[in-house]
């Protein structure tokens, strides 16, 4: 054969190849269900991430507030323990003991309530608090025996001064644990929400 | 208490101001704000009174007083005892009481500042 023959001959072939439409060819057809295929599973695989991690969000928020709750219940406990104590104050409270006392609550309940001071829920209880710290501190000194040997001279001078001062800071441990257990309440209902 | 013998109460109290007045009675400060006056005896017995803060009430005075007859036959408990809190009238009298008391004691630190300053030439 002419080999110029042979090359026209093939020049033919590739136009017959090339007057035919893509879609008629299996390779096309093929590699276009290959390309939905893989479109397919990348979106599905998107949805399942996106799903993933919603579950992650969602299950670390809980995990967290789960953490917040347990401990808001052990403030909570705290600051029962803290106001039992207010309770059993005796007419007979001598100036060493109320001054430990006061010490004693006030160091408790400034750590207890410390994280929450600017908190929006907690920060109106808090600073009444504080007040009520500072009013015990006042009427306390109002008391400090000038010879503490005399000091039975004048029996329940230390109550008189400071019955109240104590039973203010007992409202507003009362006022902060019922915050506090709201705030418990409210997380379980939230979660019951989501 | 009756009315009658609140009423007597604070004749007491009228007479505790006038000797107070009088300086026939020498009161001690156990603490900034409790006085308090022994009897030398017989009969032993002990006045104090002494003013508290309050702040349940915003109508109400911001401070009280509170007056105890102390027997040591009878321990600690008060064989009388008045607060100012629920009455007006003896609101204002333990006040005064309280007032006059402190003016005493006021008096006498500053005579006896004077007392032991250099006297002029």
């Amino acid at each position: 054969m002419d080999p110029l023959t042979g090359d026209v001959q093939t020049l033919r072939d590739v136009l017959q190849i090339l007057r035919q439409p893509f879609w008629v060819q299996p390779g096309f057809w093929l590699s276009t269900m290959l390309s939905i295929g893989g479109a397919g599973v990348s979106i599905a695989g998107l949805v399942f991430s996106v799903k993933a991690f919603r579950e992650a969000r969602r299950a670390k928020r809980a995990a967290t507030e789960a953490g917040r709750t347990v401990k808001l219940q052990t403030i909570a406990i705290e600051l029962t323990e803290i106001s039992q104590r207010l309770d059993k104050l005796k007419m007979e409270l001598m100036f060493n003991e109320a001054r430990d006392l006061l010490s004693e609550i006030s160091r408790r309940l400034r750590r207890v309530v410390s994280p929450f001071a600017e908190d929006e829920s907690f920060k109106a209880a808090i600073t009444a608090l504080r007040e009520a710290l500072k009013a015990a501190q006042d009427a306390l000194r109002s008391v400090q025996p000038t010879d503490p040997s005399q000091e039975a001279a004048v029996p329940h001078a230390v109550y008189y001064a400071t019955q109240e001062p104590f039973a203010l800071i007992n409202n507003c441990v009362a006022d902060l644990l019922g915050l506090f257990e709201k705030q418990t309440m409210d997380l379980g209902e939230h979660d019951v929400q989501q | 208490m009756s009315s009658s013998e609140t009423a007597e109460l604070l004749g007491y109290v009228d007479q505790l101001v006038r000797t107070t007045r009088d300086g026939l009675i020498q009161w001690q400060r156990p603490n900034p704000t409790t006085f308090s006056w022994s009897t030398q005896g017989p009969p032993i017995g002990a006045v104090v009174i002494q003013r508290v803060e309050r702040r349940r009430l915003p109508t109400m005075p911001p401070e009280d007083y509170v007056l105890q007859v102390l027997d040591p036959q009878y321990g600690t408990s008060p064989r009388v005892m008045l607060e100012g809190e629920k009455d007006r009238v003896v609101f204002e009298k333990l006040k005064e009481l309280y007032e006059t008391i402190a003016s005493s004691i006021s008096r006498k630190n500053l005579d006896f500042f004077r007392s032991i300053l250099p006297k002029p030439g």
